[in-house]
C-alpha cells in the first residue's frame, strides 16, 4: 500500500504550494501592531523546515510560478509577473535563496524547535535584505527610510510566526517521517 | 470567528461559462492572448501603452459576454496594497523632479509628477489585475494546465519538463480551495470547543504557541493528502509525460488568424508603450 517516495516528494512540495497560497489569503490581526500578518511566508518557513532545502525550493517555485502565471496568489489577492518587478519584489525573489539556507539549517542534527527557529531567523534576514535593498533601490530612498517602511513594521509579526513555525514544524515532523521517508541523500 | 479572516471575495479560477466565441478558443490562443494584454502594460509606463491594453480587454470581455464588473471584483481585496504604493511614491522624492509643487507638509513635499507616477502605477496595477481576471473568467482551470504543456511543448524537446510543471500547477491549485475549507473547518472545530485564537495571552511566543493547535492538524493533513494523491495517481498507473488525455482541443477554423492578429496587437501594444511616453 505504501506509495513510491519518488513521486510523494514532488506531490508533498505540490501540496505546500497550495499551504502557500492559502496562507496569502488569511489575515491574522496582531493585537500590538496595526499591521496584520499575512501567512504566506509562515508556510514558505515550514515548508523549508519540512520537506528540505530541495522539496522545500520546488514548493517555493511552484508557488511563485502560480504567481507569475497571473493565478491571484501573492498576498492581497493579487497575482502577475509585474509583482516581480515592483518595489516589493525583492521579498518575492528572496523567498529562493532563503528557503533553502533554512532547508539547510533545519535538516542538521536532530529537530528542535530552537533550532528551527533560529533556521527560520537567518532565512528572514535574507529575505529582507533581498526587499529593502530591492525597495531602497526602486525609492531611491536612503536606507533609514527604507528599513522604517520594508522592516521595523513586520518585526513583531515575523518574530510570532517564527515561533509558530518553530513550534508547529517540531511537533509536525516526527508524525511525517512515515510519509516523507528520507531516501537517502539529505534530509 | 473575527479573529480570523477569510478573503473569500476574490476572482481565484472564477470560470464564467457564457458559451461565447472567447471560451471556445484553444488553451495556446488564451495565454497568447494574456501575454498580448499584460505585456505592454509590463513593458511601459505610458497611458497610450496602458489604455491600449484596457480598450483591448474591454472589447475582449464584450466578445466573451463577460460583465466588466466581474473583472474589477479582484480589485477590491488589493486596494490596501494600491493605496501603499501609492503613498510611497508620492511620500519620497524623485531625483530630478522639478515638476510643480502641489502640497508641501512638513518634510513631505507632494509634486505633479509624483500625483502622476502615482496615478500610472494604479492604472497599470488595476489593468493588468482586470485582464487577469479576464484570462481566467474564460480560461477553465484544466485548461490552464494543458494550456501551459501546450505552451511549452516546442521548449520540451530540449528537456524542458512542461508536463511536471503543468502537473504541478494544476495540482496545487486544485488544493487551494480544499486547503482553505479544511483550515476553516478546523477553526470553527476548535472554536466551538473552546479553542482561542488571539483573544488572550501577550507576547510573541505565547501567541504562536495558542495557534500551534491550528496549523499542526492543517499541515499534517495536507502531507497525507499528498500521499493518498500519490496512491490514487499510481494505483491508475499514472506513468508521467506519455499518457493520454481525457480532453483534447481543436482549432476552430481560422483560429491561427486569431492567433496572429493577438500576436500583433501585443507587439503594436509594446511600441505604442514604448515609444509614446
Amino acid at each position: 500500500m505504501n506509495a513510491s517516495a519518488s513521486l510523494v516528494r514532488p506531490a508533498a512540495a505540490c501540496l505546500f504550494a497550495a499551504l502557500i497560497s492559502v496562507g496569502a489569503y488569511i489575515a491574522v490581526p496582531l493585537p500590538f501592531s496595526p499591521v496584520p500578518i499575512v501567512l504566506q511566508n509562515f508556510f514558505i518557513i515550514l515548508a523549508a523546515l519540512l520537506l528540505g532545502p530541495k522539496w522545500g525550493f520546488v514548493a517555493t517555485l511552484v508557488y511563485l510560478g502560480l504567481g507569475a502565471a497571473g493565478l491571484p496568489v501573492f498576498a492581497g489577492g493579487t497575482g502577475g509577473l509585474a509583482r516581480f518587478f515592483g518595489p516589493t519584489g525583492g521579498y518575492l525573489l528572496g523567498y529562493v535563496p532563503a528557503v533553502v539556507a533554512m532547508g539547510f539549517l533545519g535538516s542538521i542534527g536532530k529537530p528542535r524547535a530552537w533550532k528551527f527557529a533560529l533556521a527560520a531567523l537567518a532565512g528572514s534576514v535574507i529575505v529582507y535584505a533581498a526587499g529593502v535593498g530591492r525597495l531602497k533601490y526602486a525609492l531611491d530612498a536612503d536606507w533609514g527610510k527604507a528599513l522604517a517602511l520594508g522592516l521595523l513594521p513586520f518585526i513583531p509579526g515575523d518574530l510570532a510566526k517564527i515561533a509558530l513555525a518553530a513550534v508547529v514544524a517540531s511537533r509536525v515532523k516526527p508524525r511525517i517521517d512515515g510519509i516523507l521517508r528520507p531516501d537517502g541523500a539529505g534530509a | 470567528m473575527k479573529s480570523i479572516e477569510f478573503f473569500r471575495n476574490v476572482s481565484i479560477g472564477q470560470y464564467m461559462d457564457t458559451r461565447s466565441p472567447v471560451h471556445a478558443l484553444t488553451p495556446i490562443t488564451k495565454y497568447l492572448g494574456l501575454l498580448a494584454l499584460a505585456v505592454p502594460i509590463l513593458a511601459s509606463v505610458s497611458w497610450p501603452g496602458v489604455a491600449l491594453s484596457f480598450a483591448a480587454a474591454l472589447a475582449v470581455s464584450l466578445a466573451a459576454r463577460i460583465p466588466v464588473g466581474f473583472l474589477l471584483r479582484g480589485v477590491k481585496p488589493a486596494i490596501p496594497i494600491l493605496v501603499f504604493t501609492a503613498v510611497l511614491q508620492v511620500v519620497f522624492a524623485w531625483p530630478g523632479d522639478a515638476s510643480a509643487k502641489l502640497l508641501s507638509a512638513g518634510p513631505v513635499v507632494v509634486t505633479a509628477m509624483e500625483v502622476r507616477l502615482a496615478a500610472m502605477t494604479s492604472a497599470r496595477m488595476v489593468a493588468l489585475m482586470a485582464v487577469i481576471a479576464l484570462f481566467t473568467s474564460v480560461t477553465t482551470e484544466r485548461e490552464t494546465a494543458y494550456g501551459i504543456e501546450d505552451f511549452f511543448a516546442p521548449l520540451a524537446r530540449i528537456g524542458f519538463p512542461a508536463h511536471a510543471l503543468a502537473l504541478a500547477v494544476a495540482m496545487s491549485f486544485r488544493f487551494v480551495p480544499i486547503i482553505a475549507g479544511e483550515l476553516e473547518a478546523i477553526v470553527r472545530a476548535q472554536a466551538s470547543r473552546g479553542g482561542d485564537f488571539g483573544a488572550s495571552g501577550s507576547g510573541p511566543i505565547r501567541k504562536a504557541r495558542a495557534y500551534a493547535p491550528l496549523f499542526v492538524p492543517v499541515v499534517v493533513r495536507a502531507l497525507e493528502r499528498a500521499e493518498i494523491l500519490v496512491e490514487a495517481m499510481e494505483s491508475r498507473r499514472y506513468s508521467g509525460a506519455n499518457r493520454t488525455r481525457y480532453a483534447t482541443f481543436k482549432m476552430a477554423e481560422g483560429e491561427i488568424l486569431v492567433r496572429l492578429s493577438v500576436a500583433a496587437l501585443g507587439v503594436a501594444g509594446t511600441f505604442v508603450g514604448i515609444r509614446f511616453r
